[in-house]
């Protein structure tokens, strides 16, 4: 007999971006108003009191590191999308702007605002570009690779150790754990603020 | 996204004033046509319609002046239908004016139209008296059955009169010249108030801007999208049919492991016995056989599924390609609606100067870009007023050069070769090229020799300089010495080009070329210092291969020779940046780029790698402007490209040029200084003590960045790294005093020397700035002085 069939894992290895794009839409979606007061029924329970206190983060792998941004910030995730050079602008943080879907979105580089060293190896396939901040003023940057979304108690993230060898510190609101994994989990605004500070 | 669909956002007056505007355009082109046929009776019915809707609709608004005007409009058209009245070129011209007030509505919002109706009250009953004083009385019982009782002003005859004498009869004219409908307004004491086109009806009521786009466009866009969303489900077929053949695919490959195996294993088995051999080869055969059948199952499938895949594909392209297009035309406007004004205008200056002209339009039917329509209309009033001021002869004159009495302008629009060319034409005098050329050496544009060298062609060129008109008279229509210098640098705006020419006697043409859409440009893809640019091909001179030994130094510059004219040379990636790459090519690739009337400059790039449509998008607002960029855009690869600024890039290239260094080098050096200096960070909200602060820091040496609150700050100092900050107290968000505190919370920050520069001078601010950590406290007179520069250098040193 010669076996056939599906194998169970083909239906997993669809495209990690369109899913966590689809995930991502769900989590955008504009309040409800029974959610805004379910929302601050919520704030008024004590910290770890369940699945309601928490918030969705993307996690996202930067330099053997696992990052997180909140969902509330990431506009989409898509392939990766080459950033091309501003003249007399592109230097430091400010990498240049790519094509996101038909439209042009400015590029910054996440790893130099975090002082983190350049991507050494060649891109890869995992290679994808994030899209964060509101819609006029949205801000693209690359990540190692995608990890999915997860929620975390925001009250339960540990504060940053001191000893941070790079800017990173500056940037990090909090540390969590996720299923074994350790991620740090970055303050959305404050990326925002050094990248709008890339410009000038 | 605002909610900018449907009318119903839209308040009644707005309605009302697009109404007026359509039925304003019916109204001006029929009493012009009327006045060239005053005969026919039947050309008046759609006026007189026209004033009656108008009436109706101003009543539904509340507009008691604008029902008066129209009833009185509409009774004149009911005398003239009627056969009582034939309408006269004066009554034509009160006719026009009262259609020029509805016209002024166009440009009123609500919020001034009480004051607007208070204002034009005595214009309106004085012209409703003009119009209404030869009425005859006989036309009212005629009046439609809804002419309205309110009638709130019936002016008496005797109102005129209040005018001062002479004004209504002799001059009917002088005010409607003033209304004339032309953004230049080249005439003297014109109106402000001159009403807007009707291109640029872009009510700016609701914030964004909106245009009007053809139901049947948006219908087609509409059909096209959804069509685009089926095809796209269809992609979900497609995937699940490709996954179900990589299934079979792996099931093959597997049935082919385990018969390899199984083949062995039966061989192995057996090998002794003929019997069992002979089952095992049949058995074998058996398996063989399935594994090709199934072989032979994918391959129809991967047939079938790249078949599917191939038509897919071909509707996705049409289906984008169709779509594309429709948003396109979406943005066409016939080129007659950019037009509308002229006829009245030709007639208005014509009666003025006392010619006699013939307008034609032809093509008006041309689609254009809507941008392009607009910016189209200025340059044309220009050249038009110019034809009828300069080129056209009063009819005595003609008639003595044996050419017909009236004279013909005619504005031709066409499609040629992917551009669209407009021509404003007369059958005037013409200008005379030894006219130019004298006036070239008047004015010491150039020697005589050389003039006497110009050729014809060489010679039309002139009267697009700055500061050149040869008509001796200033006029008031016309020839001011500006003009053609403004039409030429609005049609380069445009990426467009301008020819004149001109018979002596027989007359005079002017072509434009301009590109038949703004959003799309056609481009020349560049490499330079290793990145691809697209420069317009409008402005691209030409591209040339130049020998390396052709190139020389003269004066200090980097030359070469093109057609006896010297080219300067300047490397592009200077400009753009970049590096480039090592090369051993022994020619140098060389874009030309300068204007008619510039001086050629050229820019040596890696290469050029050909041209291509590209659809422009304007940069992220973000940016503010970037030199030498003046938009970008997305290639066919989805590589986004930036298009060159091309007028920009000249400047610069000149200024290199007679500088006579390395424009690069130069930059590096600053770069380089920058780097070892001394960083300060100024946090304020107002902008003006930002950088006040900021410029007399930089001055100094220092370098210097800015935030523009409190929690900026902070983010900037925990990002960057810098040795003084000099900061505000109010601000909001993060207060100065808040920023300081938090700041001092962190141990890397705890020694960093703080400057408070702040308004309130009293002790307790004073105390509350230095007790929450700060080393100085300045008030912001200390700018004047040089306090502040004296505090930074004490607490850090000198700049660098």
């Amino acid at each position: 007999m010669i076996p056939s069939g599906h194998t169970p894992e083909q239906s997993i290895e669809r495209s990690d971006a369109g899913l966590t794009d689809s995930l991502l839409k769900l989590l955008d979606r504009p309040v409800a108003a029974d959610d805004l007061s379910r929302a601050a029924a919520d704030a008024a329970l004590p910290a770890d009191a369940g699945e309601r206190g928490r918030v969705g983060i993307v996690m996202f792998a930067l330099e053997n590191e696992t990052l997180a941004l909140p969902a509330s910030v990431v506009r989409r995730v898509t392939t990766f999308a080459p950033p091309v050079r501003i003249p007399h602008r592109s230097s430091g943080v400010l990498r240049g702007v790519c094509n996101v879907r038909g439209e042009l979105v400015l590029c910054a580089d996440l790893r130099r605002l975090l002082g983190l060293p350049a991507r050494e190896t060649e891109a890869g396939d995992s290679l994808r570009t994030m899209v964060i901040g509101p819609a006029h003023a949205s801000w693209a940057f690359e990540v190692d690779a995608l990890h999915g979304i997860g929620r975390i108690n925001r009250a339960a993230l540990a504060t940053p150790p001191l000893t941070v060898e790079h800017s990173l510190g500056a940037y990090v609101s909090g540390l969590a754990e996720l299923d074994g994994r350790k991620v740090t989990v970055l303050d959305g605004e404050r990326i925002l603020d050094g990248f709008r500070a890339g410009l000038a | 996204m605002s909610d900018d669909g449907g009318f119903a956002g839209v308040s009644l007056l707005e309605l009302f004033k697009l109404e007026a505007e359509s039925h304003c355009a019916a109204l001006t082109e029929g009493l012009l046509a009327l006045e060239k046929s005053p005969g026919d009776t039947s050309a008046v019915e759609p006026l007189m319609r026209a004033a009656h809707s108008v009436k109706g609709a101003a009543r539904i608004v509340g507009l008691d002046v604008v029902v008066t005007l129209a009833h009185v409009m509409e009774e004149c058209f009911l005398a003239a239908k009627s056969g009582k009245e034939a309408l006269s070129a004066g009554r034509v011209d009160q006719l026009l004016r009262a259609v020029d007030v509805l016209a002024e509505l166009r440009s009123i919002s609500e919020s001034e139209l009480a004051a607007w109706t208070a204002s034009q009250a005595g214009r309106i009953d004085s012209l409703v008296a003009e119009l209404k004083s030869a009425v005859p009385q006989g036309g009212e019982p005629v009046g439609s059955p809804a002419a309205p009782p309110t009638m709130s002003n019936p002016t008496p005859v005797a109102g005129a009169a209040a005018l001062p004498p002479g004004e209504t009869a002799q001059k009917p004219r002088v005010p409607a010249m003033a209304e004339v409908s032309s953004p230049v307004a080249a005439v003297p004491g014109a109106a402000v108030s001159a009403p807007t086109s009707p291109i640029s009806n872009t009510e700016a009521s609701s914030g964004g801007v909106s245009v009007r786009v053809a139901s049947d466009v948006l219908n087609r866009m509409l059909s096209l999208a959804g069509e685009s969303t089926v095809e796209a489900s269809r992609m979900q077929t497609l995937r699940a049919l490709a996954e179900n053949l990589r299934a079979r695919e792996r099931a093959v490959a597997n049935g082919l492991d385990s018969l390899r195996e199984r083949v062995h294993e039966s061989r192995r088995k057996a090998a002794g016995d003929p019997l069992m051999r002979e089952r095992s080869e049949e058995q074998i055969d058996a398996w063989l056989t399935t594994l090709g059948a199934e072989t032979g199952n994918l391959r129809g499938a991967v047939v079938e599924h790249s078949t599917r895949f191939d038509e897919s594909m071909r509707r996705v392209e049409e289906l984008s390609g169709a779509l594309y297009t429709e948003v396109l035309r979406s943005r066409m406007r016939p080129f007659s609606e950019g037009a509308s004004g002229f006829p009245r205008m030709v007639r208005d200056i014509a009666r003025q100067l006392n010619k006699s002209v013939e307008f034609q339009m032809i093509g008006g039917g041309v689609e254009v870009d809507r941008d392009i329509l607009q910016k189209l209309e200025s340059p044309l009033t220009h050249m038009i007023r110019n034809s009828l001021d300069h080129g056209v002869e009063p009819e005595a004159e003609r008639l003595a050069k044996g050419k017909p009495a009236k004279a013909t302008i005619k504005l031709i629009a066409r499609h040629q070769s992917g551009m669209l060319v407009v021509e404003v034409q007369d059958d005037g005098a013409g200008i005379d090229p030894e006219a130019i050329r004298r006036k070239v050496v008047d004015k010491k544009m150039v020697d005589e020799a050389t003039a006497a060298r110009l050729t014809r062609q060489e010679l039309m060129e002139f009267p697009f300089l700055p500061g050149f008109s040869t008509k001796q008279a200033v006029t008031e229509i016309s020839g001011r010495g500006v003009g053609l210098d403004v039409v030429m640098s609005m049609v380069q705006g445009v990426s467009g080009t301008i020819t004149l020419e001109s018979e002596p006697g027989k007359g005079t043409r002017f072509v434009m070329r301009l590109p038949v859409t703004r959003s799309v440009l056609r481009a020349a893809l560049v490499r330079i210092g290793g990145q691809l640019f697209a420069v317009p091909l409008a402005r691209l001179h030409r591209v040339a291969l130049v020998a390396r030994e052709e190139v020389s130094p003269v004066q200090g510059r980097q030359q070469f020779t093109l057609d006896d004219q010297s080219v300067g040379l300047v490397r592009a990636s200077d400009m753009m940046g970049g590096t480039d790459p090592p090369t051993d090519r022994p020619s140098l690739c060389v874009l030309v780029i300068g204007g008619r009337n510039d001086e050629l400059c050229g820019l040596i790039v890696d290469e050029v790698c050909g041209e291509e449509d590209l659809v422009i998008r304007p940069l992220d607002a973000r940016l503010g402007t970037v030199a030498h960029i003046s938009a970008a855009a997305i290639r066919a690869d989805g590589v986004p490209v930036f298009v060159v600024d091309v007028d920009d890039l000249l400047r610069s290239v000149k200024q290199s040029l007679q500088e006579g260094k390395p424009l690069g080098i130069a930059a590096k050096y600053a770069e380089a200084q920058n780097a070892s200096k001394r960083r300060i960070l100024v946090v304020d909200d107002s902008i003006t003590v930002r950088e006040v602060e900021r410029q007399l820091l930089q001055r100094r040496g220092y370098h210097v960045e800015i935030a523009v609150d409190g929690k900026e700050g902070l983010n900037a100092l925990k990002a960057g790294k810098f040795d003084l900050l000099v900061t505000d107290v109010d601000m909001p968000r993060m207060t100065g005093i808040e920023l300081i505190r938090a700041l001092r919370k962190e141990p890397r920050f705890a020694e960093l020397p703080v400057i408070i520069v702040s308004y309130k001078d009293r002790q307790e601010d004073r105390l509350a700035g230095l007790d929450a950590g700060a080393n100085a406290y300045l008030t912001k007179s200390s700018f004047h002085d040089d306090s502040l520069i004296r505090m930074v250098e004490d607490l850090i040193g000198a700049p660098v």
